[in-house]
C-alpha cells in the first residue's frame, strides 16, 4: 500500500524544471529494482537543474535515488519509500580533454564505453572496465567504486580519479579536486564521494587521469589442480618483477562458462613491446598454457567481467557476494566458501582479481530457505578477516529483507554517520539502501 | 576566542604532567620555541610541547585540552613547508618523535602498520632485504615521517608513477576530537562504507590525530634507467615532457631543472650538470629490463628529435646517484645564493608548462626578483623558488605578490595552489583562487562533523577573517578559534 505517491503539485513542479520531455509520472520500477510506490522520474539537463531539484527534495523531505545507467539500482537493501529518481543520462558531455595533459573530465551521465572509446583513439587508457560498462555511466561507476580486472595494476577509481562536480542534498553545487593529476588544495571531498553508492550527493562531473594504452597486450591462461596450486603460482608472481595488467581469478565452473578448461584458472594479462611478452611468456613458464591475443583477447576479458552478473540474470535465485579482503586472506576465503556451499547444498563459484576483490557466486540446487542463504553469509562473514568485507550484491529481491546484505566494515560506523549528516541532514539520499 | 589565564595554563601544564610524565611535557619558553617553526617561512609559539608515547597519550592529551579548550597542532619532523605543524594561536604542539615504532611487517598482504612517528626511510630500510619499499618520496625524506606524510598527502619525484601519499594508505587509526579511538580502513585495498581513510590524507591535522597507519609496500623494480637531457631551449626540453608519453611512457619521475638552477646546482655538488644549458630534464624509467631498455632508446630519440643537444643515460648506479644528488639537494644549492627563498607549488597541466615558465619569467622582472624552476615536470608540479631577504620588508611584500601572481596563473590555466606542500597557513588565503565559496562550505560542514570546536590545528588550511588574524598576531592566546565556523565562507 503506498501512502506516500509523489502528488501531482510536486510533479508539477519537477516537470516546471526539467520540461514535460524529461519527466515520467508514476514509475513502479528502476534497473530491475521494484519500487515500493510509484515515483518521478526524471532527467535534468544540467548542474542548476539538480539543484532545484533537491532544494524541493530537501524542503519536504522527499527521497531521491540518483541513477545513471541503472545497471546497480538493484544493490543494496529494499527502499521503504521513494519519491523522486533523478537520472544523469542527459549530462553526458566531455567538458575538456586534451590528450597531451593526460586527463579528461566528463559529465557524470556519459556512458564509460563511450570515455573509453574516445581515450582509446588517442591511444591512451582510461583503467575503468567494470561489468556492464556499455551502459554503466561514469557516474554510477564512482557512486558504486565499480571496478574491474584492470583495478590489479591501476587500483580502483579512487586511484586515478582527480576531481568531481557534485550537488549536495540542499542543492549546492561544489567542486572537489582539481582537473590535474597532482593536487593537495583542501579536503579530498572525491574519496569521500566514490563508493558512497549516492547517499551524500549527486555527482555531475569528473576528471580522471589517463594512462598511456600498451602497443600490445597478450592474456596468459595459467590452469591449475587445486586452489592451493594456483594460490601458490600467484604468490610467486607478486614476488617476482612482473607486473601484468590484470590477474584474474576463475573457479573451474567460471572458467568452463567463459569456454576456457574447466580448472582453477589465472588469467594474467599483459602489455608491452614484443620482449616484454616473451619475458612474461619464460617467466610464467608452463603454467601458462595458452595465450590469447588479438580479437578473441577483448572477448575473453568481456565475458569475464560480466560472469557474475550472467549468472544472476540466468538464475535469480543465485547469490553473488562481492568481497574485498587481504591478499594472504585470499585461500582461506575460497576454500570456507566451497566448504559452506558444499554443506548448505549450493554450487560454487568464483571470478575476480586474485589479490582480494572477489564475485563469490552460489547457487543453490533445490530451492531454499531464506534462513539458508542468511547462514550462509554469516558463515562467509565470520571467516573472514575483521578488515574484510562481503557484500551481497545480487539476491533475489524478496530475499533482501532476510539477509545482511552489507555485513560489517572496518571504517568507524558512528564517523560515517556524522559525515552523512553533514551533507544531507534530512537523510533524502538514496534513504535505507545503503550501509548507514 | 577564549581567554585563557596564566593560572589555568599552569593547571593544565599540570594535568597534562600528570597523565604523561614529566618527561613528555614542555612549557619552558626556551623549550617551546625549538617548535615554533617547520622547513617554510612561517613561525608561532606554542604554549605547550606534549610528547606522547601511545595512543592512550594522545586520547589523554585530546580530552584535557578539549576540557580546557586550548587547540592542538600534530607535529612529525617539522619538514613541512606550509606552516603545518606550527601552533597559531599558542596551543599545544603534539611531537611523535616518541611514537616511532614500526608495529608489523606483514609481508604476506605487503603492509606494514606503522606509529606516525616512524621516518619514511626507516621503514624502507626496514623492508629492503626483502625486495620492498615504502613508494612516497619527498625530498625530506630521510627526516620526514609518515604521520606527517599522512597529514600533507605528500609526494615526491616518483609519483608520476607510484602516486602520492594516499595512494599507499589502506588504514588509520585515528583519536577524535572528543577522545574517542576510530579505525578507517584496515589492510585489504578497499573497504567498504565511506573511503574516510581516504578522505584524511592531505586534511592537514585539521580532522583528528592519526596513532597507527596501515601503508602499501612496493616491490622494487627489477630495472631503472636515468637519463639526463640537455637542451638550449626551455621550450623544447618542456614540449619533450609531453611527447614522451605519446611514445606510450610512463616515466617513474620526469624532473626539470632550468639554466638558473643547473648553475647553482653544479656549483654546490658537481654533479655533472652543463653549465651553459638552458634547461636539463631528468628522466628515470623503472621497470622489468627489457622494458627499462627499450624505453630509454624510445626517450633518448624523442630527446634528439627536440633539440636536445646531448641525452645521456647514467652508467652505473654511482652516476645515477649523482645525478639524483644534484636534484634532490637543489634547494640547498639556491639557499647558498641568497639569504632566503620562498618556493612555491603550484600545479598546472603538462601542456602548460611552456607558458607557465614564460609567465613566471614576466612575474620574476616585474619584481624584480630572481626566480628559479626546478620542478616535477611529469604531473606540472612547479617549484619556483623566489629568492629574496628576508630582512628587507619591501623584498618580502615583493616576494609574497609575485607568489601569489604565479599561483593565480597556475589556477587561471587550470592547474591548482599546491600539489604537495600543503596549504597550512601559508596558502590559506589563496584558497578561493582555486574554490568557490559553496566548495569551501562543504569541506567546513565535514571539518565541523570531525572536530565540531575546530581544536585541531586552527585557523589552517581554510581563509580566516581579518579580526581573527589580528588577534592571533597581537596577543598568543589559546583557545579555539571561533572563526573556522562560517564567517570567512559567505552562503
Amino acid at each position: 500500500m503506498n501512502t506516500v505517491r509523489t502528488d501531482s503539485a510536486i510533479s508539477r513542479e519537477l516537470e516546471a524544471i526539467v520540461g514535460s520531455a524529461h519527466i515520467q509520472q508514476g514509475v513502479g520500477e528502476v534497473g530491475g529494482m521494484p519500487l515500493p510506490n510509484p515515483a518521478d522520474i526524471v532527467e535534468p539537463g544540467g548542474d542548476e537543474e539538480i539543484a532545484a531539484i533537491l532544494r524541493i527534495a530537501n524542503e519536504r523531505g522527499l527521497v531521491v535515488v540518483p541513477a545513471g545507467g541503472c545497471t546497480s539500482q538493484t544493490l543494496g537493501r529494499v527502499p521503504h519509500r521513494v519519491d523522486i529518481v533523478l537520472k544523469t543520462t542527459r549530462l553526458a558531455a566531455v567538458e575538456h580533454y586534451d590528450p597531451g595533459d593526460l586527463t579528461i573530465g566528463v559529465q557524470a551521465g556519459a556512458r564509460v564505453f563511450d570515455v573509453l572509446g574516445l581515450v582509446a583513439s588517442n591511444r591512451q587508457l582510461l583503467p575503468l572496465d567494470p561489468p556492464a560498462l556499455n551502459a554503466r555511466t561514469i557516474g554510477g561507476a564512482l557512486a558504486t567504486a565499480a571496478h574491474g580486472p584492470l583495478r590489479h595494476r591501476f587500483g580502483g577509481v579512487r586511484e586515478f580519479c582527480v576531481g568531481l562536480r557534485y550537488v549536495t542534498a540542499d542543492g549546492t553545487i561544489a567542486k572537489a579536486g582539481g582537473k590535474v593529476v597532482k593536487n593537495v588544495a583542501g579536503y579530498d571531498v572525491t574519496k569521500l564521494m566514490i563508493g558512497s553508492h549516492g547517499t551524500l550527493a549527486v555527482l555531475t562531473a569528473a576528471n580522471f587521469r589517463l594512462f598511456p594504452a600498451p602497443r600490445r597486450t597478450q592474456t596468459f591462461v595459467c590452469s591449475f589442480e587445486s586452489v592451493t596450486d594456483l594460490v601458490g603460482f600467484r604468490d610467486r608472481l607478486v614476488a617476482s618483477p612482473l607486473a601484468p595488467f590484470a590477474v584474474e581469478l576463475l573457479s573451474p565452473e567460471a572458467a568452463r562458462s567463459v569456454e576456457l578448461e574447466s580448472a582453477w584458472t589465472l588469467l594474467v594479462q599483459a602489455g608491452g613491446s614484443e620482449l616484454v611478452l616473451a619475458r612474461y611468456r619464460r617467466e610464467l613458464g608452463e603454467a601458462a598454457g595458452r595465450v590469447i591475443e588479438g580479437e578473441s583477447e577483448p572477448a575473453l576479458w568481456h565475458s569475464v567481467r560480466e560472469h557474475a552478473r550472467a549468472v544472476a540474470a540466468r538464475n535469480p535465485l543465485s547469490m553473488v557476494v562481492s568481497v574485498s579482503l587481504p591478499l594472504a586472506s585470499v585461500h582461506n576465503c575460497l576454500q570456507t566458501a566451497q566448504k559452506i556451499a558444499d554443506s548448505g547444498g549450493y554450487s560454487f563459484a568464483c571470478v575476480g582479481c586474485a589479490h582480494g576483490a572477489l564475485s563469490l557466486i552460489f547457487e543453490p540446487k533445490d530451492a531454499q530457505s531464506p534462513a539458508s542463504y542468511a547462514g550462509v553469509i554469516a558463515q562467509l562473514r565470520s571467516a573472514l578477516p575483521p578488515d574484510a568485507s562481503a557484500v551481497v550484491t545480487h539476491c533475489a529481491t524478496d530475499l533482501k529483507n532476510d539477509i545482511d546484505i552489507w555485513g560489517r566494515t572496518a571504517t568507524d560506523l558512528p564517523m560515517m554517520q556524522a559525515v552523512k549528516r553533514a551533507l544531507d541532514p534530512k537523510d533524502i539520499l538514496n534513504r535505507g539502501r545503503y550501509l548507514l | 576566542m577564549l581567554e585563557f589565564s596564566q593560572m589555568q595554563f599552569q593547571e593544565l601544564v599540570k594535568r597534562l604532567t600528570k597523565a604523561l610524565g614529566r618527561d613528555a611535557v614542555l612549557w619552558r619558553p626556551e623549550d617551546v620555541m625549538l617548535y615554533e617553526y617547520d622547513a617554510g617561512l612561517s613561525q608561532g609559539t606554542p604554549r605547550a610541547v606534549v610528547l606522547p608515547r601511545s595512543t592512550q597519550d594522545v586520547q589523554a592529551v585530546v580530552r584535557l585540552a578539549a576540557e580546557a579548550g586550548v587547540s592542538i597542532v600534530p607535529r612529525g619532523a617539522g619538514t613541512g613547508l606550509s606552516g603545518g605543524s606550527i601552533s597559531r594561536d599558542g596551543g599545544i604542539v603534539m611531537v611523535f618523535s616518541r611514537m616511532n615504532r614500526i608495529l608489523e611487517i606483514d609481508l604476506p598482504n605487503q603492509r606494514a602498520v606503522v606509529e606516525p612517528g616512524v621516518v619514511n626511510t626507516d621503514l624502507s630500510a626496514a623492508v629492503e632485504e626483502q625486495g620492498l619499499y615504502f613508494a612516497p618520496d619527498p625530498s625530506s625524506q630521510k627526516a620526514a615521517t609518515i604521520g606527517g606524510h599522512v597529514a600533507e598527502n605528500s609526494g615526491g619525484p616518483h609519483t608520476l608513477a607510484y602516486g602520492v601519499t594516499v595512494n599507499h594508505v589502506t588504514g588509520l587509526e585515528v583519536v577524535l576530537s572528543d577522545g574517542r579511538v576510530a579505525n578507517f580502513g584496515g589492510k585489504a585495498a578497499e573497504t567498504l562504507g565511506y573511503d574516510l581513510a581516504g578522505f584524511f590524507n592531505g586534511s592537514e591535522g585539521t580532522l583528528g590525530i592519526v596513532t597507527k597507519i596501515t601503508v602499501k609496500l612496493t616491490r622494487v623494480a627489477e630495472a631503472v634507467a636515468t637519463l639526463l637531457a640537455i637542451y638550449n631551449s626551455m621550450d623544447d626540453a618542456a614540449r619533450t615532457v609531453v611527447e614522451i608519453t605519446s611514445e606510450g611512457i610512463t616515466p617513474a619521475a620526469l624532473e626539470m631543472l632550468d639554466g638558473r638552477t643547473l648553475r647553482a646546482v653544479e656549483e654546490d655538488v658537481h654533479a655533472g650538470y652543463p653549465l651553459d644549458a638552458a634547461a636539463v630534464l631528468l628522466i628515470e624509467l623503472e621497470g622489468l629490463k627489457e622494458e627499462v631498455d627499450e624505453q630509454a632508446l624510445a626517450v633518448k630519440e624523442v630527446c634528439t628529435r627536440l633539440n636536445a643537444r646531448n641525452v645521456r643515460r647514467a652508467a652505473n648506479e654511482q652516476e645515477r646517484m649523482l645525478l639524483w644528488k644534484g636534484r634532490k639537494n637543489a634547494f640547498g644549492a639556491i639557499g647558498r645564493l641568497s639569504p632566503s627563498y620562498y618556493t612555491q607549488d603550484g600545479v598546472v597541466p603538462r601542456t602548460k608548462i611552456p607558458a607557465t615558465l614564460q609567465r613566471i619569467e614576466e612575474i620574476s622582472q616585474k619584481y624584480g626578483l630572481r626566480i628559479f624552476n626546478i620542478f616535477h615536470a611529469g604531473d606540472g608540479n612547479m617549484h619556483p623558488a623566489i629568492l629574496f631577504d628576508l630582512r628587507d620588508p619591501d623584498q618580502v611584500r615583493r616576494t609574497h605578490e609575485a607568489g601569489a601572481e604565479i599561483i593565480r596563473h597556475c589556477c587561471e590555466v587550470g592547474g591548482t595552489i599546491t600539489g604537495e606542500h600543503g596549504v597550512g597557513m601559508e596558502k590559506n588565503e589563496l584558497m578561493p583562487y582555486l574554490f568557490s565559496n559553496a566548495d569551501m562550505d562543504v569541506m567546513l560542514r565535514l571539518r565541523k562533523a570531525f572536530d565540531p570546536n575546530a581544536m585541531f590545528n586552527p585557523m589552517k588550511l581554510f581563509p580566516v577573517p581579518r579580526s581573527c588574524r589580528e588577534g592571533v598576531f597581537s596577543s598568543v592566546q589559546a583557545g579555539h578559534s571561533s572563526c573556522e565556523h562560517g564567517p570567512e565562507v559567505r552562503p
